[in-house]
């Protein structure tokens, strides 16, 4: 095709002399020759013409690495961009290179029964705590019925630990466990909480980094203020996803050395009246939501 | 309200959302795995004129082209009349004639049981014991049993598999672990001249094996071939006494709350209920005596950890035992009068486990009553490491080649076990 727009623009271009130039286009602004019925021909040495394709990118063929539809725990092999889009070309510089990742299929949604024929709280055993190279936060492999499945490590997450998954509100708060997941509107105000999702159902897309927790500030209304890992205050319907719990009585030091595990968090799960999410602007100032909580933590 | 922004301004603006009875739809769901070019599309749905009953519905059909305001026709299936051996249509499950509703828990030599031993324990109904029986370690100390010069033959037998039959440097586990056992089966059968009921038994190598039990409401399967089995024509005789077999009806088996007993079993809809002992009718080595199974592959990740193993070696000796019994006393639930043991040697090239197995009922259903009995004699090295090329650090040899750590305790229990229920006066069992 881009043969075919360069042949055509050399075909416009003559070699012999033109009889007639326009007005507004003659190269030589004293010669008034005006001959408007004539095809206008422009010499081949100095006249514009047509823009010229010499390059073109060619469509490239990458396929997403992303092909496994079902959940399984095996670690798939991953495809790395270094930075380039679908067409090719480098988007974001600086990306490229590293060492070869296998990808490991988290579950972000902690409340996910078995069978939907059986809902209601259920518990599930860990089985093994390893380093997942995708992530700064460690992963768990966590057995419950007969699935098993890999969620994000809290930091003191051992093998052989029962944590409870749950869904249900109760009139009096829960008290929280260590890799618990809860409904929001279960936990007590001031927990630390990690893997938080904004509406219930979604999936946990909050607080996933190593070293970060968020703070369940208050309940209000039926919804429940948590103070992201920035500072940013976020409001999100009491059901929300499960998070894991890190009671706030339970003294933890961060050092630079026990970083992989992503503090505990809880997910606080809530009655179904109204969702309403927005960010209230931090006082500090406006600040990333997914910011990197290592920065932070170091200084 | 002027807080608000983006979608919380418009589930304000639409109270109808807000009202929610249960917890309701999230507005975008939870992550959903691969990309779209890979997720299957929903088929899409008949025409709305199909859904009311009693109509006839006029489609294009007659007319032979698409008409945009006519229904669109359901035409039944197409059958070519012939198949082409390239493109074949695999038919939907649900057709297969196999098919059943039912949902059977399949065990198969690539199972791995998450909790090892003790699911299996479950699963079979059975009562762990550590260590070989008497009996069997009773055919261990008697000097008669012995072969001649038999720590050499050992030695020599390891240094064969591990070194000398490959032209290569280091030869492969798939190469020199069928060949350790092989050659240790061939070391035994030295001993035909001595005891001549040792010609009464054949070995076989990959056979297949099929058997189904009912256990608490789950069905379970195991299903499987390779490895290689020892038969013989007369049955080995029970282990345990009948005080013994007694004795177990008060033993609780043991659960492991969260996780469920059939984990790690592959579900499967499509199978077959019927026992398959691997050979036909009329067969002359009827009754299995031992069964080796191998962990022979070279990469680490795809051998099976040795509680897996133990708990793979429970399942398939189960599973001939329960063939074998039924067999011979029919397919009632019972507690059998003549127990039928079975035993088991699994090995990676290495480390040996061994195992033994006695089926006191076929009652399995329920979790009361008399439970089977197993041995397990687990992690027992015959050598600890064997060095191909010699390690020689500044000109002086420090490893020469050859095993390190030789056991020859290990070879005299596989040659015990070799020689249960073939030795002719037995000790009798202490009680």
């Amino acid at each position: 095709m881009a043969l075919r727009t360069l042949t055509r623009a050399l075909g416009s271009l003559s070699l012999a002399p033109v009889a007639a130039a326009t007005p507004g286009r003659s190269l030589f602004p004293t010669a008034q020759v005006t001959n408007n019925g004539l095809l206008q021909r422009p010499s081949a040495l100095l006249l514009p013409c047509r823009p010229i394709l010499t390059s073109e990118a060619l469509g490239a063929k990458s396929v997403s690495w992303k092909s496994h539809t079902k959940y399984t725990i095996k670690p798939l092999k991953m495809r790395k961009t270094g930075g380039r889009d679908h067409t090719g070309r480098i988007k974001v510089h600086g990306i490229g290179g590293g060492h070869k990742q296998r990808y490991r299929m988290i579950d972000f949604l902690r409340f996910r029964p078995e069978q939907e024929a059986k809902p209601g709280p259920f518990e599930e055993k860990v089985i093994l705590v390893r380093y997942d190279p995708c992530r700064s936060a460690d992963i768990a492999l966590v057995a419950g019925g007969s699935r098993k499945r890999w969620i994000i490590a809290t930091e003191n997450m051992q093998v052989g630990d029962i944590i409870l998954n749950s869904d249900h509100i109760g009139r009096m708060a829960v008290a929280p466990r260590e890799g618990d997941a809860h409904p929001l509107g279960a936990l007590p105000i001031g927990t630390l909480i990690n893997n938080v999702e904004s509406e219930p159902g979604r999936g946990a897309q909050y607080i996933r980094a190593a070293g970060t927790c968020g703070v369940l500030l208050r309940k209000v209304n039926g919804t429940a203020i948590i103070q992201l890992p920035s500072k940013r205050q976020m409001q999100d319907l009491l059901l929300g996803s499960l998070v894991s719990c890190f009671p706030t009585s339970f003294p933890f030091s961060l050092s630079i050395r026990t970083f992989p595990r992503v503090l505990p968090s809880t997910l606080a799960g809530f009655s179904p009246t109204w969702c309403i999410l927005f960010h209230l602007l931090s006082l500090s100032g406006a600040g990333n939501v997914h910011s990197n909580s290592r920065s932070r933590i170091q200084c | 309200m002027a807080l608000a922004s983006g979608p919380a301004r418009r589930a304000l603006a639409r109270p109808g959302r807000l009202g929610l009875g249960s917890y309701g739809a999230p507005r975008r769901g939870a992550y959903k795995w691969g990309v779209r070019s890979t997720r299957k599309p929903e088929p899409s749905p008949p025409e709305r004129v199909y859904e009311i009953p009693g109509l006839e519905p006029i489609t294009y059909e007659e007319k032979m082209h698409f008409v945009p305001w006519l229904a669109r026709p359901i035409f039944p299936p197409w059958d070519p009349g012939w198949r082409h051996p390239k493109f074949r249509r695999v038919p939907p499950i649900h057709e297969h004639p196999l098919y059943k509703d039912q949902v059977c828990h399949t065990f198969h030599q690539r199972c791995s049981l998450l909790e090892g031993v003790k699911q299996a324990l479950w699963l079979t109904k059975a009562k762990l014991i550590e260590g070989l029986p008497k009996k069997v370690l009773s055919l261990l100390d008697d000097p008669r049993n012995h072969i001649e010069n038999q720590d050499e033959r050992v030695l020599n037998v390891i240094y064969h598999a591990r070194l000398w039959h490959c032209t290569g440097d280091i030869p492969k586990r798939e190469t020199y672990c069928p060949l350790i056992v092989d050659s240790l089966i061939q070391l035994c059968k030295s001993q035909i001249s001595k005891h001549p009921s040792l010609a009464r038994r054949i070995y076989a190598k990959n056979y297949r094996l099929s058997t189904t039990w009912n256990r608490e409401a789950l069905l379970l399967q195991v299903h499987g071939s390779g490895g290689a089995r020892l038969n013989a024509r007369d049955p080995l005789p029970p282990i345990a006494s009948r005080e013994e077999v007694e004795a177990t009806q008060n033993h609780v088996l043991e659960t492991f709350y969260p996780i469920s007993p059939t984990i790690g079993l592959q579900e499967c809809n499509v199978y077959d209920e019927k026992d398959n002992t691997g050979f036909q009718e009329g067969y002359p080595y009827p009754c299995a005596h031992t069964l080796f199974l191998l962990e022979a592959a070279s990469v680490r990740s795809y051998r099976f950890p040795p509680d897996q193993l133990r708990a793979k070696m429970i399942m398939f000796a189960f599973g001939s035992a329960l063939t074998q019994a039924r067999l011979l006393y029919g397919n009632d639930t019972k507690v059998l009068e003549q127990p039928v043991v079975v035993q088991c040697v699994g090995t990676d090239g290495r480390i040996f486990q061994f195992l033994v197995l006695q089926l006191n009922t076929t009652d399995l259903a329920s979790n009361e009553g008399v439970k089977n009995l197993v041995w397990v004699d687990s992690d027992q090295l015959l050598y600890q490491h064997f060095w191909c090329l010699p390690v020689i650090k500044k000109k002086v040899v420090v490893e020469p080649v050859g095993p390190t750590g030789f056991q020859p305790e290990t070879f005299k229990k596989f040659l015990a076990l070799y020689l249960h229920g073939a030795v002719g006066a037995k000790e009798p069992s202490e009680a």
